[in-house]
């Protein structure tokens, strides 16, 4: 099961690079576009259709990763106001909750992109809306898959955080 | 499946907050009520199928693309050390005194305000550039991110504003006027910020301790403000220079922002590839946190809508006929209290057909009141419990910031936003007296 | 038994052309005591623009109006409409409306009821002053002008740099003169404000608007003969209404543009000709693309018949 954690945390850290770099992709393009529309040479116009894509694809394919890296915002402080005795079975909960609602999420967006092949979208001529569901069924799938190792390899879902950072 | 508006409202409120309380965390407290929700109020499983359909289309817009940008701008300042820099020039030429860098985040907030249109681009970059500083010295929470969510907000009503735009537009009120109004009133919150800063040393100095910093001698101080404080304004102008000569638009701005920040870090001989790359690690971090709670709010905004809480919420709170004063703040409460939940641009085009008409009959100044209107819009990125610049806030925080901390350093900040209100009532000029110079 | 309608539209509810729907909903519910109500739920606060003729195809609303445009990619047996150049009631007696319906109906579910944007075109507003050629045609070569990518071949047949400017950045691009003129319809520009930076509205206009009533069409089958043919009534008459409340509107901006001092350039003979042909042209070719050969020339000649009549 190591080996299988191993290449899933490779997966999450090689999806999160290549989001990473979509942010220097649409610095570059954005400014490529201006500089050539304002010497008006090699003009394009593909740089606000394909940012609004590239946008969803950086959150959605980075987003598994940030769980990982318990990156994602909770109100952790109301933690420390359970009893000790109850926070376990809570996160659990918690934790499967997520969980299934990612699996609902991922089951819904798989036929919904299949319907999408060949749709059009107006954004531009290339882009195809099935390449709106694809980073949505990636992302939740993998998020799926994140919440279950939190439940069998007891990894917790928050940062931690001690009573007196808390001011409660 | 019929309910009453506020049956919808409970139903659905009920749901985040208490998935919240159990520490849910937050994008994903919104997409499992958004999920029930959707189930419940648009027909079952094809309404399940709607909303994930949905979430392809919420953070896929252009204009979003301000706040990966400007937080990258940050971050470079950051991590090429250039933010340091600029702070202990600031240091050394204004030498001891106490809180100075939380004047100098409204300082920075302000001018930010002006360069970029999103408050919350502004506050993850602010909060990722001077929180780490100020915290180094000791700096309580409340006077560090206080200052910094409270000036972050600023950047709607100080132009250019790209929801001020929409506003004027979905209003069908003129734009430029609307841009100007907010001018004053944007300043005037500035010196707010300023004062209860003021106020809060007053009552606690220990609060943002003074730390011993050599002044350096006049030639010295020249020399360094040449060095690190002028060169700022090639960043100024890569922002507004180029929208003002009409070369970019405020949403590509941003993007030559950066592109100005990295040419300093090169003459600063600052520039690297590990710099580079920790700076995208940052950026990414808070801007897909940020994107994915765009993501499961704005499905939120739209199931609530759907249900009909929140129409029916508007319609029954102006059923009733008052006084235009008590009107304007019912209206102002509503705002405030959709603005706990509903995304900016939703609540716009929610209430602005059903106000606007109100705020007519009632004999207001349509600018006066799209004003008022900016500023509530202003205010809901602040007011707990779904205020999207605390989670921002809380993202770039250093470990160990809590939701709550952050509410309370922003609370007396939503305070000088009420005074504000209360200046806007009296005095109609501050907001109407630049735009009449227009004609 | 009183049937219920719900409606979702994807402009927004203070936009000039929603008060021709507007009216519409409240002649039908004031008129359509136990026989049909329609119950307005909202603009993209509740469904995003590009999802709305989704919802409506899997019927999660049983209605929808705003443009055609948005989803001519999705639904793209709505495109024809836009070549059409008379009022709907000609569009209808020459079979343009069943022609379409049949297409969407079998492509999405959904039925094609009704064309609210007769009335209204779409045309030039430039900054710049426009180079006329001696044989009377626009120098467009090198332009910056705003528009989405669904103009794309006409702009390109006329040599337009087109540059794609979010809706909310439009009116600083005109007003820095980062692009050199939009193109828009003939009605909504000084809602806008942007009559402030335009100089120019260039003439002819090269097509007709394409707003719509489009139902779920289970939904509207399921719907008694009394039931759908008071709907029925009621749409025609209104098509005609938003067709003269577009020209009411249309005649508002032309005096709020005059007011602004923004001159109109008539181009004529070739000039005129070079305009409508890079519409025509590209816009049948790209439809032959989509739909097929056969359905192009079907459509071609349904729409041909309505504007010769
Ligand atoms: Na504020
Ligand atoms: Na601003």
């Amino acid at each position: 099961m190591n080996g299988f954690w191993r290449g899933f945390d490779k997966l999450l850290n090689g999806l999160a690079i290549f989001a990473a770099l979509i942010i220097p992709f649409m610095f570059v393009s954005i400014v490529y576009d201006v500089t050539t529309r304002t010497l008006r040479m090699f003009q394009i116009n593909w740089v606000v259709a394909i940012t609004e894509y590239a946008l969803l694809y950086a959150t959605a394919l980075a987003a598994p990763w940030l769980l990982r890296e318990k990156g994602h915002v909770s109100m952790e402080a109301l933690r420390t106001l359970m009893p000790a005795r109850v926070t376990g079975p809570i996160e659990k909960a918690v934790v499967v909750l997520c969980a299934v609602a990612c699996a609902i999420v991922t089951a819904f967006a798989i036929p919904i992109t299949i319907q999408n092949i060949g749709v059009g979208d107006m954004r531009a001529n290339f882009l195809d809306r099935w390449l709106l569901f694809v980073p949505v069924v990636i992302c939740f799938a993998l998020c799926t898959v994140q919440f279950i190792r939190m439940l069998v390899t007891r990894e917790s879902l928050y940062k931690g955080v001690s009573a007196d950072q808390e001011g409660l | 499946m019929l309910m009453e508006w506020w049956e919808a409202a409970l139903l659905m409120l009920g749901m985040v907050i208490g998935l919240m309380a159990l520490c849910v965390p937050v994008a994903f407290a919104f997409l499992i009520a958004n999920l029930i929700g959707a189930y419940i109020f648009m027909g079952g499983l094809i309404g399940v199928e709607q909303l994930v359909a949905n979430t392809g289309e919420a953070v896929s817009s252009f204009v979003l693309v301000t706040v990966p940008m400007f937080v990258l701008m940050g971050n470079l300042f950051f991590h090429s050390g250039i933010a340091l820099k600029i702070i202990e020039t600031l240091d050394r030429s204004m030498g001891r005194s106490t809180g100075r860098l939380s004047y100098i985040s409204v300082l920075c907030g302000t001018i930010f305000a002006a360069l970029s249109g999103s408050n919350m681009a502004n506050t993850a970059m602010m909060g990722g550039l001077l929180l780490p500083q100020m915290e180094e010295r000791k700096y309580q929470r409340h006077m560090s991110i206080g200052p910094i969510i409270g000036s972050g907000g600023l950047a709607l009503l100080i132009p250019p504003s790209t929801l001020a735009v929409l506003l004027g537009s979905i209003a069908q009120i003129s734009i430029a006027d609307l841009l100007l109004a907010g001018v004053l009133p944007g300043l005037v919150l500035a010196l707010l910020y300023v004062a209860t800063i003021w106020l809060q040393l007053r009552r606690n100095p220990q609060a943002a301790p003074a730390y011993d910093v050599v002044t350096a001698p006049f030639w010295e101080k020249i020399r360094l403000i040449c060095t690190y404080i002028l060169p700022m304004s090639l960043v100024v102008f890569c922002v507004v220079g180029l929208i003002l000569l009409g070369i970019t638009t405020p949403s590509e701005a941003a993007a030559f922002g950066v592109l100005s920040v990295l040419v300093l870090s090169i003459l600063y001989g600052r520039f690297s590839w590990d710099m580079v790359a920790k700076s995208l690690e940052g950026t990414l971090r808070v801007s897909v946190m940020v994107f994915f709670i765009i993501i499961a709010s704005k499905t939120f905004s739209q199931v609530l809508a759907f249900s009909g809480a929140t129409s029916g919420m508007i319609a029954w709170a102006t059923s009733y006929e008052f006084a235009p004063i008590t009107m304007l703040l019912i209206m102002f409460v509503v705002l405030l209290i959709l603005g706990m939940f509903v995304d900016a641009i939703s609540m716009m085009l929610l209430t602005i057909p059903i106000f606007f008409p109100i705020a007519a009959a009632m004999g207001f100044d349509p600018i006066w009141f799209g004003l008022v209107m900016l500023l509530a819009i202003e205010m809901s990125g602040t007011t707990p419990p779904f205020g999207l610049l605390l989670f921002v806030m809380q993202g770039v925080a250093p470990p160990g910031t809590t939701y709550w901390t952050i509410v309370r350093a922003a609370a007396p900040y939503l305070i000088c936003d009420l005074i504000l209100l209360v200046g806007l009532i009296a005095v109609p000029a501050l907001a109407l007296w630049l735009p009449g110079l227009r004609f | 038994q009183e049937a219920r309608l719900s409606v979702v539209y994807s402009l927004p509810a203070t936009n000039d052309l929603m008060q021709s729907y507007f009216a519409f909903v409240e002649d039908v519910n004031a008129n359509g005591a136990g026989i049909l109500q329609i119950d307005l739920r909202g603009g993209t606060e509740i469904l995003p623009r590009n999802e709305q003729m989704n919802a409506v195809s899997r019927g999660i609303i049983d209605l929808y109006f705003g443009p055609a445009g948005y989803y001519q990619r999705q639904v793209p047996e709505l495109t024809p409409l836009d070549a059409a150049a008379v009022p709907a009631d000609k569009l209808r007696a020459a079979g343009l409306h069943d022609a379409i319906d049949a297409g969407t109906r079998e492509r999405a579910g959904v039925a094609f009821l009704g064309a609210m944007g007769t009335g209204y075109n779409f045309q030039f507003y430039t900054i710049t002053e426009p180079k006329i050629d001696d044989d009377g045609t626009m120098d467009f070569s090198g332009l910056k002008i705003r528009g989405g990518a669904s103009y794309d071949p006409m702009y390109q047949a006329l040599g337009i740099a087109r540059v794609d400017v979010p809706a909310g950045d439009i009116y600083t691009a005109l007003e820095r003169g980062l692009v050199e003129g939009i193109g828009f319809t003939t009605i909504g520009v000084s809602s806008g404000g942007w009559q402030d930076f335009l100089r120019y509205r260039i003439f002819p206009t090269w097509r007709q608007g394409n707003t719509i009533i489009a139902a779920n069409a289970a939904k509207f089958d399921g719907l008694t003969e009394e039931q759908r043919a008071y709907l029925m009534e009621m749409i025609q008459k209104h098509e005609m209404l938003a067709y003269d409340a577009a020209k009411a509107l249309e005649a508002v901006d032309t005096a709020a543009l005059a007011e602004a001092g923004v001159q109109d350039v008539v181009l004529e003979g070739a000039g005129a000709a070079e305009v409508t042909a890079a519409f025509q042209d590209t816009f049948w070719v790209n439809v032959a693309e989509t739909l097929g050969e056969d359905a192009a020339a079907k459509y071609r000649a349904i729409i041909d018949a309505a504007n010769g009549s």
